[in-house]
């Protein structure tokens, strides 16, 4: 990647301030995207995912705060910008968000119309004709007509509202969309329609995306890369065909046996004993290990670095010290693999 | 076991909700009912899980919430051992609803915060006059692997992970002993990791204990770990039934095939298509009596404004769709009608042919 990174995390670690002491959301956090990729961050609940989506607009909670390492945006470090900061650079017109699809992310007693054009006021110069011009042509490329951009929120559907939102997301033009669960509140045929759009602004090439879910199969079918964390560690990160086809660190391939695949409704889904632990401090050691079946002494005593998993020539990285013998031992515990013959979708 | 009677039998359960304000009714204007639940016939014999899936709004919550007694039905008939509810006296009901217990969706809330784990299984049995608390209730814990009990029993439940939760609420259900257990999406809360453990959980106690089971899910991809048999819901009306494996490789109704194809494979080598379908259900109101799916139906044809009868499409699948039946010929025997569908005599036939399937 020549080109210079939209985003890159640098060692970051992000802290909340608690009764209890500083508690670790996201520990030695790296990561990096480039111009036009769509990266997907999956983790359970509580792995530090959303922690990061808000840190990356700024809108951290207010006990929540950036303890070490580094955020840059083109090349720009963004950890220490200030709220007005945020505002006048960077919201809307570089980074922009979708929240989850919760029904609730409109103001309901302003128009949809009257959203955008605050927008544009607060952060362009465009004139209210042509924010409202522009915002018509994004209705389109959402799929709804554009004469409702004057509709009020209540008069649409889920699945509509949360193309309205992408619209909005899209509005300025950002370099960088952050979406954070965009369509878990929604049935699985609109999740299929917003993922269509996503999709074309994909291929437009425009947008880079950050695409936060705890729903390993939508980062397969809609990401380039892919990192998975657990409570506060990115385990692994790389493209999707090899973190599918190769991965290496044992919460990434026992989650990704834990998924249920509707291709093969007989194959036994994997079981990760355990929770996540909540992480007090400085965090020395990797915090899957007491989840971990392949865990040894070495992993309560530090923190595993992500590093180049050997063999591959893309950037797969792995935080494991056990990663070669835990993928073995996993490989041979696993019962015959006759998936294929029990294959019942036959499409195609 | 096909012999036996159903345990719990709907025979076109129906269940409309009507706002109607007192001026309307001085007025006598007539208010448009919201068909949450439209004749709906299913049976459930002992030992048997039967899936409804649906997507929000199709009335499986409200068909659930008529199941449990919360909800009286508008019309039909709900048997339970060949008795109609709707002639229960109060000793009955409260029969009923210690054979009958339910599983929440939500474990982070379906449980009081200030009951420990003791509190919450203790309740159900002073409720029903049982005795032998103490044994009853290591029992059950053990049961739902929450071992060893001693351990568990004075928590509350924020000091339950969301998995842990999920076991006390299968425990508090399965505590009186219960003929049937209805599952509203028991494991949509829970994290991925833990899903898969619920539900083998789930399964192994349906098979030690023969219970039976109504299993509620907007989620296709886990319903085959835990059912026979499913029931794809739309608007109120159950448009397909089908062994679950069945409906997963081959659905035959045009709304389960938008649905399965909408489902996202785990799986970057897999090319899927995204949905062609457009738009979102409308509410179930002044639909008129055709096929309800027809205004986003692909397949659409002009005599879907007429109600679809239900066919056996091949033995196994039983769909509710124009598509599947020659309207010229009135060949009687082609179709079911819903009297044998009520009978059993059609739904047995799919589950045998299912079950040789599994194994």
């Amino acid at each position: 990647m020549s080109e210079q990174p939209i985003l890159e995390l640098d060692d970051v670690t992000i802290q909340y301030r608690t009764a209890g002491g500083m508690l670790t959301a996201v520990s030695d956090a790296s990561f990096t995207i480039g111009k036009g990729e769509y990266f997907g961050l999956v983790g359970e609940s509580g792995c530090g995912k959303s922690t990061i989506a808000k840190t990356l607009i700024g809108a951290l909670d207010d006990n929540g705060q950036i303890s070490s390492g580094e955020i840059r945006y083109k090349g720009e470090p963004i950890q220490d910008y200030t709220e007005k900061q945020f505002n006048q650079e960077l919201r809307w017109k570089e980074i922009s968000m979708i929240p989850q699809g919760s029904m609730n992310n409109l103001d309901p007693i302003e128009k949809i119309s009257n959203q955008a054009i605050e927008i544009a006021q607060v952060h362009t110069d465009m004139t209210r004709a042509e924010a409202l011009e522009r915002f018509e042509e994004l209705f389109e490329v959402v799929g709804i007509q554009k004469s409702r951009i004057h509709d009020y929120p209540h008069q649409f559907s889920g699945g509509m509202e949360q193309r309205a939102i992408i619209a909005l997301a899209l509005f300025l033009n950002p370099s960088l969309i952050i979406a954070d669960e965009p369509t878990t509140a929604l049935d699985v045929i609109m999740q299929d329609q917003v993922f269509k759009y996503l999709d074309e602004i994909r291929e437009e090439g425009g947008a880079s995306m950050v695409l936060i879910t705890h729903d390993i199969s939508l980062v397969f079918e809609s990401c380039d890369d892919i990192a998975i964390m657990h409570s506060g560690q990115i385990a692994e990160t790389g493209d999707i065909e090899t973190i599918y086809d190769d991965s290496r660190h044992p919460y990434a391939f026992m989650l990704k046996g834990a998924f249920p695949d509707h291709r093969y409704p007989d194959r036994e889904l994997e079981i990760i004993d355990g929770y996540p632990p909540e992480n007090m401090g400085e965090v020395n050691y990797c915090t899957f290990v007491d989840r971990c079946p392949y865990a040894v002494d070495e992993c309560r005593e530090m923190a595993p670095e992500l590093e180049q998993w050997e063999g591959t020539e893309s950037d797969h990285l792995v935080a494991c010290f056990r990663s070669e013998d835990a993928y073995e031992e996993h490989q041979r515990s696993m019962p015959e693999s006759d998936s294929e013959s029990t294959e019942v979708h036959g499409d195609d | 076991m096909t012999e036996n009677e159903p345990v719990l039998k709907l025979e076109n359960l129906q269940k409309y909700f009507t706002d109607e304000s007192l001026k309307d009714r001085i007025l006598g204007r007539d208010v448009s009912p919201v068909r949450a639940v439209d004749e709906v016939t299913i049976d459930l014999y002992e030992n048997e899980s039967i899936g409804v899936i649906g997507e929000s709004g199709c009335g499986k919550t409200t068909l659930l919430r008529t199941l449990m007694g919360l909800y009286k039905p508008t019309g039909g008939e709900m048997y339970y051992n060949g008795e109609p509810t709707s002639e229960f006296s109060k000793a009955e009901w409260q029969k009923y609803r210690r054979n009958v217990q339910i599983i929440f969706q939500d474990p982070f809330n379906s449980l009081d915060p200030k009951f420990t784990v003791r509190d919450t299984l203790k309740e159900p049995l002073q409720v029903h006059g049982l005795d032998n608390h103490e044994e009853r209730m290591h029992r059950v814990l053990e049961e739902v692997q929450l071992n060893p009990p001693e351990q568990y029993i004075d928590r509350y439940p924020k000091q339950l992970s969301g998995g842990e939760k999920q076991r006390v609420s299968i425990a508090r259900a399965l505590i009186l002993e219960p003929e049937v257990i209805l599952a509203d999406e028991p494991v949509s809360m829970l994290d991925v990791s833990t899903q898969a453990s619920i539900l083998t959980l789930l399964s192994n106690l349906m098979e030690e204990k023969g219970l039976s089971m109504f299993y509620i899910s907007h989620d296709l991809s886990t319903v085959s770990y835990i059912c026979d048999e499913i029931n794809v819901m739309y608007l109120g009306r159950v448009v397909e039934r089908s062994p679950t494996k069945k409906v997963l490789r081959e659905p035959k109704h045009p709304y389960s095939q938008a649905l399965i194809d909408a489902i996202p494979v785990p799986d970057p080598h897999y090319n899927r298509e995204r949905t062609k379908i457009e738009g979102a259900a409308l509410d179930p109101v002044d639909l008129g009596e055709g096929c309800r799916f027809r205004d986003r139906c692909p397949e659409r044809m002009d005599i879907c404004d007429i109600k679809p009868r239900f066919v056996d499409v091949d033995g196994e699948s039983i769909a509710s769709c124009h598509l599947y039946y020659d309207h010229e010929s009135a060949d009687p025997a082609a179709d079911i009608d819903e009297r044998r569908l009520a009978s059993g005599s059609t739904t047995s036939g799919v589950e045998a042919t299912g079950k040789a399937g599994d194994n």
